[in-house]
């Protein structure tokens, strides 16, 4: 790893607008006025960081002091909510707009469709110079979020800042100063593995801790197999696996878990609550590395001169259970912990700075925000909203609940309140309307949702029936669904004639 | 080899303070006191104000030598040398770890999402149907899995298969006093597919 050369500080940006930007906004009947200084945008994406690990989101152990200074310097949005609980799918929202299913059949295979432009393909029509370093996964080119990049560096597969800081810095140092720029950054530190070096991987755990932990800590996947408060025994052995306390009723879920947790090399040991309270620490370990290097990451901008002139959003893609109910990893819930996560914007100058918003917002509005704070049209049909007034303490409309998907077959509603998961069929099915319409609320598809108050659930059902009625199949899917099934669909009524 | 790699190789009385965080470039040293303060703070589990060896070794992992990350052999870890440490060690492969193969390599679509998109979707339907019938009253027949997913291996609504179970659902759903979707109400009664 090297890190590259730093800007002089004394630089200074062109006040002028590009050309490109012109025409577009002459047809899009902006206002051009004077030429202004054009503002850049850099965008973190701090993989399966939970919200509530930040000091700035009430956790009191301290973790995240340079996290917790970007947030006296940004708006906090106290209740944000991811799409999804994957990276895949919560990123292509991101980079959207949209929800996951209006971009593809929600499989591994998942390809965003490309009628649906990503942000950095719009801030380049713009004449931004676009530029991204990822840490491979499900962020890897061969996915398709290199759309509109210039470049897009896979610095190392599950990698971490250590390695996507130096090429994003590198990129950054070899811009011409006159154009603006989108950065964007991306890191798994919080990802399992959770161990890091010395002195984080055990900075707020006990390395001493000698139990059925200690491997699953150490493993690259080892947290895939703690379930319901046991490692599962190889499969010859004669044990009942106990999932009574799993709230999975998702069959794919479930056998997926199930496949998981037979690992042969594992012996049946219990896994008690000193035992999750030490994953529980290494994961915090992760966070506190992670906000080392961001917080390196920072200072390095300030040195640059570029905090004054650049709009900087933090946010997570999605959470991480950490025991509660007896889960570990991601993936399998849309509780709170999986889908809680921050987000924070940074205004250049820090305006505004130390706000905190407690209106309930979803990743999925964060394009429409920056594209309106950079004065971009957003494309049309984006489902997320420009939270721009909430920027500046005022309300935006009387939309409180937020809406997530899961590849396992799990829609979710989150009003201020109260979650209520529907559980049993795909986001991406032409007959979820229909089942969520006609299926009582006190049966196991609702079974996941927080609260036993019907009411409460048969109101937030309606708000999840009204969203998912409003929204239009993924295109890939209509053109690669079978000619027969297509047709049945559509003499029923399903996506039109 | 990295510039970081190659200074790691000198001799620690070598070492001056920030070359090992200078580019290969003559550039500015890249910040890190502001950012690494809190976290030295915290290793000074003693509160004595230092962070001596035995708060190092507190929280050593596969680390390097206390004696190699005090550079100055001050027997006190200070903030420039835990840059150097922090930046010193590839999170990936600092304790012989290999990290993790490219999710292409590894990830087998069909483990998760087995069969064509519209067996998929049929099969969820049935599944689904079913699993709510069941809840509010076993005795209901019910189609079973061998039934549901020659059903939905067909790729249509309309086929046989398909009416036959989504007859046997309907029925089961009247059985049981819940509303049925009414565009999957089949159009006439068929052959019993398998029971449940």
């Amino acid at each position: 790893m090297s890190w590259p050369r730093t800007r002089s500080a004394s630089h200074s940006v062109c006040l002028r607008l590009p050309w490109l930007a012109l025409s577009w906004g002459l047809l899009l009947g902006v206002s051009c006025g004077e030429p202004q200084r054009p503002t850049s945008l850099i965008l973190v994406s701090l993989d399966t960081l939970r919200a509530d690990r930040l000091g700035a989101y009430g956790n009191l152990r301290q973790i995240t002091p340079n996290l917790d200074r970007f947030a006296h310097q940004a708006v906090v949005f106290d209740n944000a909510y991811s799409q999804s609980n994957e990276t895949l799918f919560s990123h292509a929202s991101l980079f959207s707009g949209r929800y996951p299913s209006e971009l593809g059949q929600l499989t591994y295979e998942y390809l965003p469709s490309h009628q649906h432009p990503f942000l950095a393909e719009i801030l380049s029509a713009y004449g931004y110079r676009c530029g991204a370093s990822v840490a491979g996964g499900h962020l890897s080119p061969e996915f398709g979020f290199d759309r509109g990049f210039e470049s897009y560096v896979n610095a190392r597969e599950w990698g971490s800042l250590f390695h996507t800081l130096p090429p994003a810095l590198d990129w950054l140092d070899r811009l011409d100063q006159e154009q603006p720029f989108f950065l964007f950054l991306h890191t798994y530190d919080a990802h399992q593995r959770y161990l890091k070096p010395t002195p984080f991987g055990y900075s707020w755990a006990d390395m001493q801790h000698e139990g059925s932990a200690s491997a699953a800590v150490v493993a690259v996947t080892g947290t895939n197999s703690i379930f319901s408060n046991h490692y599962f025994p190889p499969e010859n052995a004669q044990v009942t696996l106990d999932f009574s306390q799993l709230h999975i009723w998702d069959q794919a879920a479930r056998s997926r878990i199930e496949r998981l947790a037979l690992d042969p090399g594992l012996a049946a040991q219990p896994f008690d609550s000193a035992d999750t309270d030490y994953v529980r620490g290494v994961y915090d370990g992760a966070v506190s590395y992670l906000d080392a290097l961001f917080g390196i990451f920072l200072d390095s901008l300030d040195a640059r001169g570029m905090l004054d002139n650049t709009i900087i959003a933090v946010v997570s893609d999605h959470g991480e259970s950490l025991g509660e109910q007896g889960l570990f990893n991601h993936r399998y819930t849309l509780f709170d912990t999986d889908l809680h996560v921050p987000m924070m914007i940074r205004l250049p100058g820090g305006k505004g700075g130390g706000r905190h918003v407690q209106q309930p917002v979803g990743l999925i509005d964060l394009l429409p925000t920056l594209l309106d704070l950079l004065e971009v049209a957003p494309p049309a049909g984006a489902q997320g909203r420009s939270l721009v007034p909430l920027l500046s303490g005022r309300q935006v409309g009387q939309q409180e609940t937020v809406f997530s998907e899961s590849a396992f077959r799990m829609i979710s509603a989150r009003s201020p309140e109260h979650r209520v998961t529907f559980t049993g069929m795909a986001a991406d099915s032409p007959f979820l309307s229909d089942l969520l319409a006609s299926t009582p609320c006190d049966g196991p598809a609702f079974q996941d949702s927080d609260t036993e108050d019907l009411s409460i659930r048969e109101d937030l059902r309606r708000q999840m029936l009204d969203w998912r009625r409003a929204l239009s199949p993924p295109p890939q899917v209509q053109q690669q669904v079978d000619p027969r099934l297509l047709r049945a669909l559509q003499e029923r009524g399903y996506w039109g004639l | 080899m990295s510039c970081f790699a190659r200074s790691m190789l000198l001799p620690p009385s070598l070492l001056m303070p920030g070359m090992v965080l200078q580019a290969c470039h003559s550039t500015p040293p890249i910040p890190t006191e502001t950012a690494l303060a809190p976290a030295l703070a915290h290793m000074d589990r003693d509160g004595d104000g230092k962070v001596t060896r035995e708060d190092y070794l507190a929280v050593a992992y596969s680390a390097p030598p206390f004696g190699m990350a005090d550079e100055n052999s001050d027997e006190q870890l200070q903030a420039r040398e835990l840059a150097d440490l922090l930046l010193s060690q590839d999170p990936i492969t600092f304790d012989g770890g290999k990290g993790r193969a490219p999710v292409s390599q590894v990830l087998d679509p069909q483990v998760f999402h087995p069969g064509s998109y519209e067996e998929r979707m049929l099969g969820d339907l049935f599944s689904f149907l079913a699993m709510e019938a069941r809840y509010r009253d076993p005795a209901p027949p019910l189609p079973d899995a061998p039934a549901i997913s020659r059903a939905a291996s067909t790729a249509t609504l309309d086929s046989p298969e398909s009416q036959a179970v989504l007859d046997m659902l309907h029925k089961a759903y009247q059985a049981v006093d819940l509303p049925f979707p009414p565009r999957l109400i089949p159009a006439a009664p068929s052959s019993t597919p398998g029971q449940d």
